[in-house]
């Protein structure tokens, strides 16, 4: 993976650079021996990592926007990073550039029932808004696996995602206003405790920006009335096909249940040996089905849920009758990760997404595809909404295994957007899929993107590497476009 | 003025290309259901760019060119009983006219959404991808047609509301929803001021009310989905609200009452008619204050957004509804109205740095400034 050419002359100027940050941020705020910046040398995707210039922890909007006014003044590159648990590299650091780190913005500022929402900074945690709204019925819904570390900031960077967003969305779905600094160091505040906003969507474009477009200081988000009750549903099914047929039969009777999850064998084998949940060890998919809402709901979904199951010829229908039920069917599923590590020394997670309908087709590729690399591959699949998350088993002792389990991984990306899918569903581009973008975007639409990217920040300076498999300067990007190759109207002037 | 009246996106990409040349600033039209008037070298006029491409029911995806009627994409999936959950409203409707004929293209550029906005979202939630020609006359596409997609910049989102001003759409990639099996009302008898608590107390609930509005004394609450759910969620709405005098509206009955709201039947279609947005909780006191500014009122969203009808002559009130709509951390545009009405009611311009991207952002995909000259969604 390359990442952009270190410019000597910011290496060389590093003991002002960090003045300057202590400057801005004084006391412990500033991070610039060896051994503690080794902390901040990767984020959760450990395969690549690199030394930053200097850490620096604001704990105000005003520090952050004068960190940024300075870098911006002297053309330093900036790298923002919330609880450093990306997938796809998003936070990786420069070794000619400042990491900003937002753990410091830790406040929950407001709880407002009536309004719905919370008003939180970026560097407090998924879980603990929830945590905080609990005591009135509210809760925040998106849910990513690493809800209980990872950031608010962080989900807005990346617009998380998680287990229920065929109901209820992803981070950008669940968010109502963001104050934002610029790299320039302005401070935008968009939307509020409303449902609209005027202008533009400032707020749709900088959710799932990855850290390229701005640094958000502020989140306010929608809380939703907790459900009255959860059931789950564990399903086991003899082929594939069958159990991706249930989920679409469910959806075609007007279901949308708050999450549907399929394991298919080598991932059910896994989770079994790890944690004796009793799930079947001769099926070959295993579907989870949660709903939610009231009380009255849920049981009528749970039997008609259990009608179609049967009629797509499952082999197995268990209904939760308690919430430990729930958690029981659940728990093999989410434990899916940890159960993969200890059957295999290392693991490489796969993001993409497919039309729900591909997955017998996508599966079989798989297999094909990973027996060609000689490598195994367990798959958890978010089926409701088409989001595979293939886990490719490998040994990074092994001499070019991890560059043959990347390659893999880029092949079944590869395939999804073949598929008419996308080439991540919900850990991001970053450095992970940066030089995929090309399998889905044209030239030309990669371009339009950057000059959004011009747009908030011309020098390039927040987060570049990131995303986009060529850098392109701001001023290339402004340039005439030929049409057929050629210029028509030669006769008009041209600027 | 010419005007093209492209077929296919490759005559739209040529059409909107040769603008582009020649440096033609072009008027972007759907079915002409808003009262916009752009004055420009040509019209990009969308009604026969029209067909669905693609409807995967059972992938809860509809994909449509930008002229397609938007009666036509519901009735297709009426007849699979999906829906679009972003409620939109053609705008020729409103104030109880005769549908117009509106666009998926306008209704996506225009931002619309009905009152099920409160719980379903707005056009920019269900805008999967899309494809368009820039103001440089470039055909591309970003998004997809799978909801879990975060591959590359929210593009979408800014198309979404754009008024015509950063592209012409091509096709529209929209995510469907199961369409519910049965709806139920709460009528609930109170005045304006009780309103706001009344709608933000149902909202806050489990039973997971759909739509919240006030008009005319009632507050009214819909409750939607499988029939048995549906009964015991509204009795237990019932018995939360508890108040004299509730009533009950079943099935079309009920549907009856959110065309209205949808339709804002409460104001008259003579009025200067206004949207402002606002803090959910703020909604209802600023509906009182309007009211007692001689304004007719509907509240929808909980709150969140309250329609005003002002006299349609002088400004149309803007004076007193942008002032009370800023004082308020609301923002008021207006809907319709006659041209001189509108030419003395635009609202306060955003800060300096927010302006600043807008027009960045406009120009990073019209860098000439072609599309709908003069028209500033801010003031849409």
């Amino acid at each position: 993976m390359r990442m952009p050419e270190p410019d000597q002359s910011t290496l060389d100027r590093r003991a002002a650079i960090v003045a300057a940050m202590r400057r801005i941020v004084p006391g412990e705020g500033v991070i610039d021996s060896l051994d503690e910046l080794r902390a901040y040398d990767c984020d959760g995707l450990t395969a690549y990592r690199q030394t930053p210039l200097v850490v620096v922890l604001p704990d105000t909007t005003e520090q952050v926007a004068a960190v940024l006014r300075w870098c911006s003044a002297e053309g330093v590159k900036v790298v923002p990073r919330g609880a450093g648990t990306s997938l796809s590299g998003g936070a990786l650091p420069l070794a000619d550039g400042v990491l900003l780190g937002l753990g410091k913005f830790k406040s929950i500022l407001e709880i407002d029932p009536d309004n719905r929402a919370a008003v939180v900074q970026p560097g407090v945690t998924n879980l603990a808004i929830s945590e905080a709204a609990s005591g009135y019925g509210l809760y925040y819904a998106p849910d990513p696996s690493s809800q209980i570390a990872c950031t608010i900031g962080g989900n807005v960077a990346e617009n998380s995602g998680g287990v229920h967003c065929l109901k209820y969305g992803l981070t950008t779905h669940n968010l109502l206003g963001i104050e934002l600094v610029l790299m320039s160091g302005e401070i935008v505040r968009v939307g509020g405790k409303g449902l609209e906003r005027p202008g533009y969507d400032l707020l749709g474009l900088i959710t799932g920006s990855e850290g390229l477009l701005g640094v958000v200081t502020e989140v306010t988000v929608r809380l939703l009335p907790a459900p009255e009750a959860v059931r789950a549903l564990l399903i086991a099914f003899d082929d594939v096909a069958a159990a991706g047929q249930c989920v679409t039969d469910v959806i075609a009777r007007g279901i949308v249940p708050a999450g549907m999850e399929i394991m298919d064998r080598p991932a059910i084998h896994a989770a079994e040996a790890f944690l004796e949940i009793g799930y079947p060890l001769d099926a070959e998919a295993l579907l989870i089905i949660e709903v939610d809402g009231p009380e009255a709901e849920c049981a009528l979904l749970v039997d008609e849920i259990t009608r179609i199951a049967r009629n797509c010829g499952a082999t197995m229908v268990q209904q939760s009758t308690c919430d430990e039920d729930c958690e029981r069917f659940w728990a093999g599923r989410k434990a899916a990760f940890p159960a993969i590590g200890r059957i295999s020394p290392d693991y490489y997670c796969v993001d993409g997404t497919i039309p729900r309908r591909c997955l017998p087709e996508m599966l079989r590729d798989m297999r094909e595809m990973a027996r060609r690399h000689g490598l195994r591959v367990a798959n958890v699949f978010h089926a409701g909404d088409g989001n595979l998350h293939p886990l490719i088993l490998y040994d990074a002792n092994r001499e070019g295994e991890f560059e043959n389990a990347e390659a893999l991984g880029a092949e079944i990306l590869t395939r999804c957007v073949e598929l008419g899918g996308v080439l991540t569903g919900e850990h991001g581009v970053g450095v992970e899929k940066r030089d995929l973008m090309p399998a889905m975007f044209t030239s030309v639409d990669l371009d339009q993107q950057q000059r959004v990217k011009c747009a908030l920040d011309p020098a390039l300076l927040l987060n570049p590497g990131k995303m986009f498999p060529t850098l392109r300067r701001c001023a290339e990007l402004g340039r005439e476009h030929v049409h057929h190759g050629q210029t028509r109207f030669p006769g008009l002037p041209r600027f | 003025m010419a005007v093209h009246r492209p077929d296919s996106s490759a005559a739209l990409a040529e059409a909107v290309a040769d603008c582009v040349e020649a440096r033609r600033t072009m008027a972007i039209r759907g079915a002409g259901t808003t009262d916009i008037v752009i004055d420009a070298d040509a019209v990009i006029d969308l009604a026969v760019h029209r067909g669905i491409v693609d409807y995967d029911p059972d992938e809860l995806v509809v994909a449509a060119r930008s002229g397609t009627p938007l009666a036509e994409i519901e009735a297709l999936l009426a007849s699979r009983r999906q829906m679009l959950a972003f409620d939109p409203v053609d705008p020729r409707a409103i104030g109880g006219g005769a549908p117009g004929g509106a666009t998926i293209g306008g209704v996506v550029a225009s931002g619309n959404a009905g009152p099920r906005r409160v719980s379903a979202g707005a056009a920019r939630d269900h805008l999967l991808g899309f494809t368009a020609v820039s103001g440089r006359g470039e055909a591309f596409k970003a998004g997809g047609r799978v909801v879990k997609n975060v591959t590359g910049f929210d593009l979408a989102k800014l198309f979404a509301g754009s008024w015509g001003t950063l592209g012409v759409l091509d096709t529209v990639t929209l995510r469907v929803l199961p369409a519910p099996r049965f709806e139920a009302t709460l009528i609930v008898p109170c005045d304006c001021a009780e309103a706001g608590g009344i709608m933000a107390a149902a909202l806050r609930h489990a039973v997971a009310v759909s739509c919240a509005a006030w008009s005319d004394g009632r507050v009214l609450l819909r409750i939607d989905g499988f029939r048995p759910s549906v009964d015991a969620r509204f009795d237990q709405l019932a018995k939360m609200v508890d108040r004299p005098g509730i009533e009950r509206a079943d099935g079309v009955d009920s549907a009856r009452l959110w065309t209205g709201v949808r339709t804002v039947e409460a104001i008259p279609a003579t009025a200067a008619l206004w949207r402002v947005g606002l803090p959910t909780m703020r909604g209802a006191a600023f509906a009182e204050a309007m009211m007692g500014e001689g304004f007719r009122v509907l509240i929808d969203w909980g709150g969140a957004r309250v329609w005003l009808g002002g006299d349609d002559d002088g400004d149309g009130g803007a004076g007193v509804v942008h002032a009370r709509a800023v004082a308020s951390g609301g923002h008021a545009r207006l809907v319709r109205a006659a041209p001189a009405v509108r030419a003395r009611a635009a609202p306060p311009p955003p800060d300096a740095a927010t302006a600043m991207l807008y027009r960045r952002l406009r120009e990073a995909f019209d860098p000439h400034g072609l599309f709908n000259p003069g028209l500033d969604p801010w003031e849409r």
